[in-house]
């Protein structure tokens, strides 16, 4: 009995966090802004940083898509994605150090803690780059994330229907 | 004159038609034939039996049993068709290989025809005798090129003639009755009574698969897709094919009933949300986000209505029958087969930073990955969209009924069997080098799993809320030395609940909860990095300290929000084998509860003794102001006022403090 007890004690506590954000839609994690706002800011962001970044590695091709997905605690939404960005090999050094110079020029705010990285960021908005050999040669891997963000009403049947739709090509 | 004769320049063969893309034409037909195969069963079941006869029996009957034989037919026609389809396709892989080889042989053979004729060029008088000889040589090996080619398109244009001649011969209502009672065609109902029997033995299920012919193996895929696409032994191409057919026929259905103007039941809402899920899950493999990858992606289970419809979901990337090191992610809490996508975009992940950590090693490493996102068990699951009180007494019904002992343990060995399936399926002889990773709640259940001897290879435990009930000391899970790795965010509030003791010592909650914290120094396990995550407050607990810190360790890195992925990192390396580029931090010295003990201390201190405090300060500020313009007997009562409320507030901090010690209770 003593081990269904506890186990009721831990899972209240857990069950607690989980109520929390049942209940309090209004206090944890609602979004000030409307996701096409988000939107917009995340997109914004994203379509100024990638051909600051073509441009410092001379690209030959980019893809990048996003989109609205639950979040992975399954609490609220966020609009992410990502793609590549093929370039000629090149020093590896050397090609990073020209991607945050590009980046942290046009004002996007420097925010790398791994190196092989580049990672900026702007308002509320964290995009990545870095080399990825999974993509093939010469190829990066191009991250970006907004805030997890809960929506109501409207605003919720919007980031549901275009999880739905899928992501959408931001570049080319 | 001296003639040398060179063969002509060798042109490309146009590729063929048929592509990998082309599948989803069997997978079309395969989940219309499921679908009218079931319709079939039910229409058997309703008709006359056999035996039955008479006015009233027919009358009643009668119709039914006409559009069982009916249904019957057309399923044995689309099984047909279906099969044909299966191996034209088959053909075409094959073709299209050879197609490769031929025009790498043409490659080379334009090659030294291309070197021959630069000689030929310079030749002087002396040397042409040995280029007439290369030259003969050549075109004789330009002949047997040019015969082999004749012969791989003679080749191509058979398979279609009879995989055209397969279709047409069921294309017509008579011939599909002809098929059905064909007494070749396969006995299915006694094909998935055989399949059942041999139940969770995955080595002899795997055997028996392997044993049956390609018609066989195309019936039962059609007629009991459910039950094929999770069977654990079953090679992972065919359960996908079977478990594909199955969500694209359900997402037809539901469509379906929306379109007729019909509104969905709250269960066939969940339905088609977990048939959407896997869908998109597979799709994640081919978005732009992914696709250059190059990663195939397989729906290794699909159980919609499983668990009072959270369902049962798991898609890999990249095929754990070939691949060198397979990983299988275990979520945790709140995740069910309506977000396998999002799971499996973690996976997608990971398998990336895996074949990027081993190109990155000196010298980089070659071999193949798969990861799975595995949701096969009853997580935790609270609908985090409740918003009337039914439902969230509905959601926390669910939390509370499935986190006992008994589901934990249900759900360890059903990981314990999916393991077993894959190191069945694999192939060449040998197992994989397998990985199990338990993230949050999936960290326990894979903890059973493992003390209940799971055969992987190495086990990661991650966001962990205790390493299951029983487990003390990493020896109780029974893996490998060594091969335990824990990786625990100081400000991951799901990582305070492990301990030896419950969360209230002393108390009848005085045992064990979900188990120990497997973080501990002491419990023996080798701690890894990962990033700590932002302290929160308040509100935080859920935004920042569930939301972002609980599940942020397979995400690349997020400037925004400060966090690194050293946590992706380190298992990408434990996944991969490269376990001597993990170092063990030493793990915690301080008890998992300490950190709850200590956060809600810092609330309460944050949240009602602060604002007390505060509260006697602009009281203490006013009366300051007020005090400059008043008389000196004011003044002593001012002081005495003051001097009441400090004794006051000194002796609400002192009661705090002893009720709150720096280490509660």
């Amino acid at each position: 009995m003593g081990t269904v007890f506890a186990m009721r004690t831990t899972l209240t506590i857990l069950w607690l966090a989980a109520l929390l954000v049942g209940a309090s839609a209004c206090s944890t994690g609602s979004d000030e802004v409307s996701p096409q706002d988000r939107e917009k800011q995340v997109v914004g962001a994203v379509t100024e940083a990638v051909p600051l970044v073509e441009q410092a590695l001379d690209a030959t091709q980019v893809t990048i898509g996003g989109g609205w997905s639950s979040c992975p605690s399954g609490v609220g939404h966020v609009y992410s994605g990502g793609g590549t960005i093929s370039a000629p090999a090149g020093n590896r050094d050397a090609q990073l150090s020209a991607v945050r110079t590009a980046l942290t020029d046009a004002g996007f705010e420097e925010g790398t803690l791994v190196e092989g990285h580049v990672s900026v960021s702007r308002d509320e908005v964290g995009m990545d780059f870095t080399p990825s050999a999974a993509r093939g040669p010469g190829a990066w891997a191009v991250s970006f994330k907004g805030p997890c963000k809960r929506y109501g009403g409207d605003d919720e049947q919007y980031v549901q229907d275009q999880n739905l739709e899928g992501e959408r090509t931001l570049l080319p | 004159m001296t003639t040398i004769q060179v063969p002509a320049w060798l042109p490309t063969e146009p590729e063929l038609e048929v592509t990998e893309a082309s599948s989803a034409i069997l997978t079309d037909v395969r989940a219309a034939a499921t679908a009218v195969s079931d319709v079939a069963e039910w229409a058997r079941a309703n008709g006359a039996p056999a035996d039955f006869s008479g006015d009233a029996a027919e009358a009643a009957d009668h119709a039914v049993t006409r559009f069982a034989t009916d249904t019957d037919a057309v399923s044995a026609a689309l099984e047909r068709g279906a099969l044909a389809i299966d191996r034209f396709l088959t053909q075409m892989r094959q073709r299209r290989a050879e197609r490769e080889e031929l025009m790498e042989r043409r490659q080379s053979l334009n090659g030294h025809r291309e070197s021959l004729l630069s000689r030929i060029e310079t030749a002087t008088e002396d040397q042409v005798p040995g280029l007439q000889a290369e030259a003969a040589q050549l075109r004789s090996r330009f002949d047997a090129y040019h015969k082999d080619l004749r012969t791989w398109r003679d080749r191509v244009d058979d398979n279609e003639r009879a995989a055209v001649r397969a279709l047409g011969a069921v294309d017509q209502l008579a011939e599909g009755l002809a098929a059905a009672k064909d007494s070749s065609r396969a006995d299915t109902d006694a094909l998935a009574a055989e399949l059942r029997r041999l139940g969770t033995d995955t080595d002899a299920v795997n055997s028996w698969w392997n044993g049956l012919s390609q018609a066989e193996r195309n019936a039962l895929m059609i007629s009991d897709a459910d039950l094929v696409g999770n069977t654990n032994g079953i090679p992972t191409g065919d359960r996908h094919e079977a478990n594909t057919s199955a969500v694209q026929r359900d997402i037809e259905y539901l469509l379906g009933l929306q379109a007729s103007g019909q509104e969905l039941s709250a269960s066939e809402q969940r339905w088609l949300e977990n048939a959407r899920s896997i869908e998109l899950a597979v799709a994640n493999a081919q978005s732009i986000q992914f696709a250059d990858l190059g990663v195939n992606a397989f729906v290794m289970a699909y159980q919609p209505h499983a668990f009072g419809g959270d369902g049962i979901a798991a898609v890999a990337y990249g095929d754990p029958d070939t691949a060198d090191h397979t990983a299988v992610y275990v979520p945790g809490i709140m995740q069910d087969g309506t977000q396998i996508d999002e799971n499996g975009n973690q996976a997608l992940n990971l398998y990336e930073e895996t074949i990027n950590q081993m190109a990155a090693e000196d010298p980089p490493r070659a071999g193949s990955v798969s990861t799975i996102a595995w949701i096969g068990y009853d997580s935790p699951n609270f609908n985090p969209e409740s918003k009337m009180p039914w439902d969230l007494i509905d959601s926390g019904g669910d939390v509370g009924h499935t986190v006992t002992e008994a589901h934990a343990q249900a759900g360890g060995i059903a990981l314990s069997q999916f393991v077993d399936g894959i190191n069945s399926t694999h192939t060449g002889g040998d197992q994989p080098h397998l990985t199990v990773i338990g993230h949050s709640y999936g960290s326990t259940t894979s903890s059973y799993a493992a003390a209940a001897g799971m055969d992987a290879d190495s086990l990661v435990l991650i966001g962990s809320p205790g390493a299951s009930e029983g487990v003390h000391h990493v020896s109780d899970l029974n893996m490998p030395a060594g091969q335990v790795f824990v990786g625990a965010a100081d400000n991951d509030p799901v990582s305070w609940l492990g301990g030896k003791d419950g969360v209230f010592p002393g108390t009848w909650d005085d045992s064990l909860g979900l188990g120990a914290d497997p973080a501990q120094n002491d419990f023996g396990a080798i701690n890894f990095a990962v990033d700590n995550g932002q302290e929160f407050h308040g509100p935080g607990l859920v935004t920042t300290g569930f939301m972002e810190n609980h599940t942020s360790y397979f995400d690349d890195p997020d400037p925004a929000r400060g966090h690194t992925n050293e946590a992706v990192v380190n298992m990408a390396n434990i996944v991969s084998g490269n376990t001597d580029a993990v170092v063990d931090t030493g793990g915690r010295t301080q008890e998992a509860h300490d950190y709850l003990y200590d956060w809600v201390g810092g609330e309460v201190e944050h949240h009602v003794v602060q604002p007390v405090i505060d509260t006697y300060n602009d009281v203490h500020d006013g009366v300051v102001e007020t005090y400059e313009g008043v008389r000196d007997e004011v003044v002593e009562t001012y002081e005495g006022v003051r001097d009441g409320v400090d004794d006051a507030v000194d002796g609400a901090k002192n009661a705090w403090d002893d009720l709150w010690p720096d280490r509660w209770p």
